[in-house]
């Protein structure tokens, strides 16, 4: 993938892209040094702020931190010396999200600070960044070397390849323990990951930069976020708090919210919108779930004038296909089945009777995996069909009305 | 077959071991094709399970039976313990230390089956393949050990069996074929291309 | 943890990494399960407007108290030991 450098946010200084990226003096210049308070002051401030996992899927960090402190007194009491683990997660498998990237190269320090507070706001003795091997992981393996004697909990590298599914957060787990980066069954749904029978605290590099800034007592920043289209490749931007995608589209580049169609929102495992839905909605959970959507991890994929909204879905739904970690049976035979359905259906074959078969096809995957990974393409799917009833209707009569050959 | 001249307790431990070979190559038999997930014509799979489980149990009681007259009548030199502790009998050591290992691994076999949810899939599994050494065992322990071990009749009902296992698994091994055929058609076509990025 | 649900009600939850869709829970349980194309385990019924009953991945699949007992069987009979069955809400915190 091919990103381009962060454009500049339309107002105020860039808390999370700042250019050029600071090293250590500089960044405690500009910010401070990083308050390490007790463990319950860190989770106040969390749970004060409200801060929400940027991953994509905005649950709350706090939430996660108790369940996790809960989680490890417990695996404590059993054996002790079981202390958990903290994971910076960097590893960015969503082709169409660059933010994570950017953010880390832009501010290493910032996420590193956040990982600190994190390891303390659990009691854990151990952290590591997870990421894929490339300048992001570069840039948090120098800034962790530079700023190693000052850190109280030591830090870890685990560079893993490029993957879809390597950020869920049991491959994160299952990578430290020294696996494959690869989703793995939990004890029960929402329970924390587990390495070596002791709790993983996994977030985001986004989320820990947040962290690192709140409990500065900084303001918010605003969304971040990765806007692409069929003619602009992926661009991580810093917005404005409050942001709407109509700010998101324009901040990448200044016509593309008038000749966008539709926005396929919070990337390959989210949901299609018209543009008349989206474009003036609030890049929150907020503001976006009225129409049924989530920013997830920031990803905005804009459907431009002359693009097929349904061969579009087709290509994303077979890349995530292709990206199944094979381990799950209705993942593995769902997926390629509901992307040749797809296929079907963007080439205008298939009928009503494919059409049925392609919803048939999309109940089949929800639910059923160690992982989300088939409930995000069946989303997509089902918003698609959802989204562009007209651009269904022109497919099964065999043609396309957006793409004239 | 003189049946007459010999006591009823040896004709006893003689047939149970005919009935056994039989047995136990259903159960094998059976135990293949559900590790296939074979359904065999309208019979669902959790009865061909359970088929496989109590004719594993009826084996059990007849090995019981079965030794237990070898050992009760006397007719020849084997101790209650040489049924247990292979190569340890006066008579036949050997022909009779392959039945007492197959004894001790169909009691291996049987006790994890019954623990399985303890013990996990993995620790079971690799138990259960010991099924595999338990067949041969018992059949060669029938060729040399018994009576009727070389008779015409008793070989025929060797190969019969021998037969009917190699069938189960040649079908397993095509089902497999198939699976694996259908898991490579699914594979995914490298590299990867991103969607709705420039081309 | 769950107040939302009462005490008494059992869960279904399958670990996919492990099911292989051989379908013997489906032959035990026909009134909760029924199997995919594949063999995988469906919740029994029909869905919206015809399409498979979504399962539901967060609390499991609920199984009726007349249905539990042969819920355990299909538990303890799954050929990879792939079902689960949690009896009460109470235990999971």
């Amino acid at each position: 993938m091919t990103l381009l450098p962060p454009a500049p946010a339309p107002t105020g200084a860039l808390l999370l892209l700042p250019t050029p990226a600071p090293r250590l003096a500089d960044h405690v210049a500009r910010l401070g040094p990083v308050p390490l308070p007790a463990a319950d002051a860190v989770l106040d401030v969390v749970r004060a702020g409200g801060l929400r996992g940027r991953g994509g899927a905005w649950r709350s960090t706090a939430a996660k931190m108790d369940a996790v402190r809960a989680r490890a007194a417990r695996a404590r009491a059993a054996r002790p010396g079981r202390a958990p683990l903290v994971a910076a997660n960097a590893a960015e498998g969503e082709p169409a999200s660059g933010k994570d990237a950017a953010l880390a190269t832009a501010s290493p320090h910032l996420v590193l600070d956040g990982l600190q507070l994190a390891a303390r706001a659990v009691g854990a003795e151990h952290a590591v960044v997870h990421g894929h091997p490339g300048p992001a992981l570069d840039a948090l393996a120098a800034a962790a070397a530079e700023r190693a004697p000052h850190d109280p909990v030591p830090v870890r590298l685990v560079a893993v390849p490029r993957a879809y599914v390597a950020g869920q957060e049991t491959a994160v787990a299952r990578a430290a323990e020294g696996g494959p980066a690869l989703p793995r069954p939990r004890p029960r749904d929402g329970a924390p990951a587990e390495v070596a029978g002791a709790p993983a605290l996994v977030l985001n590099v986004e989320t820990l930069a947040r962290l690192a800034l709140t409990v500065r007592g900084l303001p918010a920043p605003g969304p971040l976020v990765t806007v692409s289209a069929p003619d602009l490749p992926p661009r991580a931007l810093e917005l404005r708090p409050g942001a709407r995608v109509r700010d998101a589209l324009a901040a990448a580049d200044a016509d593309l919210p008038g000749r966008t169609r539709a926005v396929l929102v919070g990337g390959y495992a989210g949901t299609w919108l018209t543009a008349d839905a989206a474009l003036d909605r609030e890049l929150s959970p907020e503001g976006l779930a009225p129409v049924g959507a989530s920013p997830g991890a920031g990803v905005l994929l804009a459907a431009t004038t002359g693009t097929c909204v349904l061969a579009t879905t087709a290509a994303v739904v077979r890349y995530l296909a292709d990206s199944s970690a094979r381990q799950c049976g209705p993942c593995w035979r769902g997926l390629p089945h509901l992307a040749g359905l797809v296929e079907e259906l963007a080439a205008g074959r298939g009928g009503p009777e494919g059409l049925a078969r392609l919803r048939e096809a999309v109940g089949l995957v929800v639910g059923r995996g160690a992982c989300a990974h088939p409930d995000g393409a069946a989303s997509t799917v089902a918003s698609a069909l959802a989204a562009v009833p007209d651009d269904v209707a022109a497919h099964l009569a065999g043609r396309c009305a957006e793409v004239r050959p | 077959m003189d049946l007459i001249a010999a006591s009823p307790l040896w004709v006893l431990a003689r047939a149970t071991g005919v009935v056994l070979l039989v047995l136990l190559t259903l159960v094998l038999s059976l135990g293949v094709a559900t590790s296939a997930g074979l359904r065999l014509a309208r019979v669902p799979r959790f009865a061909v399970q359970l088929l496989h489980r109590d004719a594993a149990l009826l084996a059990l009681a007849l090995l019981v039976v079965h030794v237990g007259t070898v050992v009760a009548d006397g007719y020849v030199d084997v101790g209650p313990l040489a049924a247990l502790v292979p190569f340890t009998s006066g008579y036949a050591p050997v022909w009779v230390g392959l039945g007492a290992l197959a004894l001790d691994l169909l009691l291996a076999l049987v006790v994890t089956s019954l623990l399985r949810a303890r013990l996990g899939q993995r620790a079971w599994r690799a138990v259960h393949l010991l099924a595999y050494a338990t067949w041969p065992l018992a059949v060669v322990h029938g060729l040399g050990a018994g009576t009727d071990g070389t008779s015409p009749w008793l070989l025929g009902l060797d190969a019969a069996c021998a037969a009917l296992l190699l069938a189960a698994l040649g079908v397993r091994t095509a089902t497999r074929a198939a699976r694996r055929a259908e898991a490579d058609a699914t594979a995914p076509r490298r590299p990867l291309t991103p969607a709705g990025a420039p081309r | 943890m769950s107040g939302r649900r009462p005490a008494a009600d059992a869960r279904l939850t399958v670990d996919w990494t492990a099911c292989e869709g051989r379908g013997v829970c489906a032959e035990l349980l026909p009134e909760v399960l029924t199997t995919d194309p594949w063999g995988y385990p469906l919740p029994a019924g029909p869905g919206p407007d015809g399409t498979p009953r979504p399962w539901p991945r967060r609390d499991g699949l609920p199984v009726a108290p007349a249905s539990v007992a042969d819920a355990r069987r299909a538990v303890r009979m799954c050929p990879r030991l792939a079902l689960r069955l949690e009896e009460d809400a109470r235990r999971r915190a």
